[in-house]
């Protein structure tokens, strides 16, 4: 190894001497001119420490530092370097292209070969959103590194899912939205959620999730207490009443024994015709028939008809309200907010 | 009373039941009738059938209702048979829906082979109705005392009273009722040296909005 070999391998571990008041744009700048000067040392220690996360590089700044830090690393004999930085690159957004005009093509090629291998997910986000629920309030684009299946969700604090979102492969690109539902159509409550995205291996298996933190707040317009049953007094009997009987019973039996006890008193020597116990026992007859007409305690069908009207009338109520309580439910307002995300990878990818 | 004027009453005509009910109807009257004149010698009975009519008006708590029958009486084992006519009017106050009083004359003639008697009473009436089946089955029953009379026999006037009670049945749906009453009435002549007793088992047919 030469003494330029050590040095480099110097500036590649420890990173070059920073200078005061050097800004990480600085450390790409000077990285891309000693990559561009063919001093690739120099160049990997420079854009390492571009690319370092406490830097704080722009986005569209740290995806170039990657790619030159990537190009650099072939150029020093490093494949492995270079895909990670490359795999970095990817992961950090999986709809970088590499321009074939300004990179050779051994430099693409291997950045193809390591994108084709990294399953990752690129998504927009707002910061926060209000939307009716119902409506289609957050609207999710995702743009894959590759082809793979993927699972978007929202998750509970448990980690057991309140809404599936997407179940499916990710192709050149995908739209989902989430109208402020759980499963099942009932609104979300309010709480704090995880909207995950996962990328999946090619079993399955849980490769890549990306948790962002989901604060809803559900706002419920004011909804319609339920209608009271029908009272009782609004019901009408629905088995004949005793009282009525017995009194009819009893008028007819009283007046019976009147017409044929009566005239005796009125005239009470003379021999008076035996036809007044016939009318009178008629007259008891008819007091006594009313227990069997009006059967007293029998189901009275009219009236059970007409207090089922009256029920099912309450019941269409009920229902009526419970719909217009759902429905303030169904387009209460749902206020998100979303946290930054975080990545989670399984162990050895 | 002769027939003309029944003819003539006949144009209103209820039952006598109005007073308790408010109906407005006519019915008309199939009686058997029974008198029985007791005296210290002897009781005399006599037995027939009449035929005849009631009717009446009702409005808000009054009603003004007639009744009239006339048929003959007879007693085959003394030969003797009498033609006979009486009816009453009456005005009812109804104070409750099951409770009316009323005022009103009460007429009878017997009509013997060269020989009529009449009898005028004025009569205070009381009468009570039970529904047993509500638009269907009445029953009632009724009293009153004479509190005045003229008869023109030789003994005088000394009281009277009586008693009736039936059923009334609404015939289905229809504005058609039939009627079944017992009265008996006594009337005391003289010092109690006379006694007429009167019964009548009638059964009346008629129309009428209850």
């Amino acid at each position: 190894m030469t003494w330029r070999g050590l040095l480099a391998l110097g500036v590649g571990l420890l990173g070059p001497p920073r200078a005061q008041g050097q800004t990480a744009a600085e450390y790409l700048a000077s990285g891309v001119r000693a990559y561009q000067d063919l001093e690739f040392d120099r160049a990997a220690g420079l854009l390492r420490r571009a690319t370092a996360p406490a830097e704080g590089l722009a986005p569209a700044e740290t995806a170039r530092a990657l790619v030159y830090l990537g190009a650099t690393e072939i150029y020093r004999g490093r494949p492995d370097s270079a895909r990670a930085a490359f795999g970095r690159l990817v992961r950090f957004d999986p709809r970088y292209r590499i321009d074939g005009l300004v990179f050779p093509p051994e430099v693409t090629g291997v950045f193809e070969g390591v994108r084709r291998g990294v399953r990752a997910i690129g998504i927009t986000l707002p910061d926060s959103l209000a939307f009716r629920a119902g409506q289609p309030g957050l609207i999710l684009d995702l743009f894959p590194s590759v082809l793979h299946g993927i699972r978007v969700e929202i998750l509970r604090p448990d980690g057991s899912v309140a809404r599936s979102l997407y179940a499916g492969l990710l192709g050149d690109s995908l739209r989902v939205e989430w109208e402020g539902r759980a499963t099942g159509g009932a609104p979300l409550p309010s709480g704090r959620y995880v909207l995950a995205f996962t990328s999946l291996d090619a079993s399955g298996a849980s490769l890549r999730v990306i948790r962002v933190p989901l604060a809803v707040e559900l706002t419920l317009g004011d909804t319609t207490p339920h209608p009271a049953p029908p009272a009782e007094a609004a019901l009408l009997p629905e088995r004949a009443p005793t009282g009525p009987a017995v009194r009819a019973l009893i008028a007819g039996v009283a007046v019976g024994l009147a017409v044929s006890l009566g005239p005796s008193l009125v005239a009470s020597e003379t021999d008076l015709s035996p036809t007044r116990f016939l009318v009178g026992a008629s007259v008891s007859l008819a007091g006594l028939s009313t227990l069997f007409v009006l059967r007293p305690g029998r189901p009275i069908a009219a009236n059970i008809v007409a207090n089922d009207q009256v029920r099912a009338a309450w019941r269409a109520d009920v229902d009526r309200v419970a719909q217009q309580n759902e429905a303030l439910k169904r387009a209460a307002l749902v206020s998100i907010r979303l946290g930054p995300r975080q990545v989670v990878e399984r162990e050895g990818t | 009373m002769s027939g003309v004027t029944a003819r003539l009453l006949a144009g209103l005509v209820v039952l006598p039941g109005c007073a308790s009910a408010q109906v407005v109807g006519a019915r008309g009257l199939i009686a058997g009738v029974r008198t029985t004149t007791a005296t210290t010698a002897t009781d005399l009975r006599l037995s027939g059938s009449a035929f005849g009519f009631e009717g009446g008006i009702g409005l808000g708590p009054a009603a003004l209702t007639l009744r009239y029958l006339e048929g003959s009486v007879r007693n085959d084992s003394a030969g003797i048979e009498r033609d006979f006519a009486e009816g009453d009017l009456t005005l009812w106050a109804r104070p409750f829906r099951w409770a009316a009083l009323g005022a009103g004359p009460h007429i009878r003639s017997f009509v013997a082979t060269g020989s009529t008697e009449r009898w005028l009473f004025w009569e205070i009436r009381a009468r009570g109705t039970a529904g047993l089946l509500p638009r269907a089955v009445d029953a009632y029953l009724e009293g009153w005392v004479a509190v005045s009379g003229d008869v023109d026999v030789p003994d005088p006037f000394n009281a009277g009273r009586g008693v009736e009670g039936g059923l009334e049945v609404a015939v289905g749906r229809l504005p058609v009722s039939v009627r079944l009453r017992y009265r008996a009435e006594r009337i005391g002549l003289g010092d109690g040296a006379r006694r007429e007793t009167t019964e009548h088992v009638t059964l009346g047919v008629g129309i009428g909005r209850r």
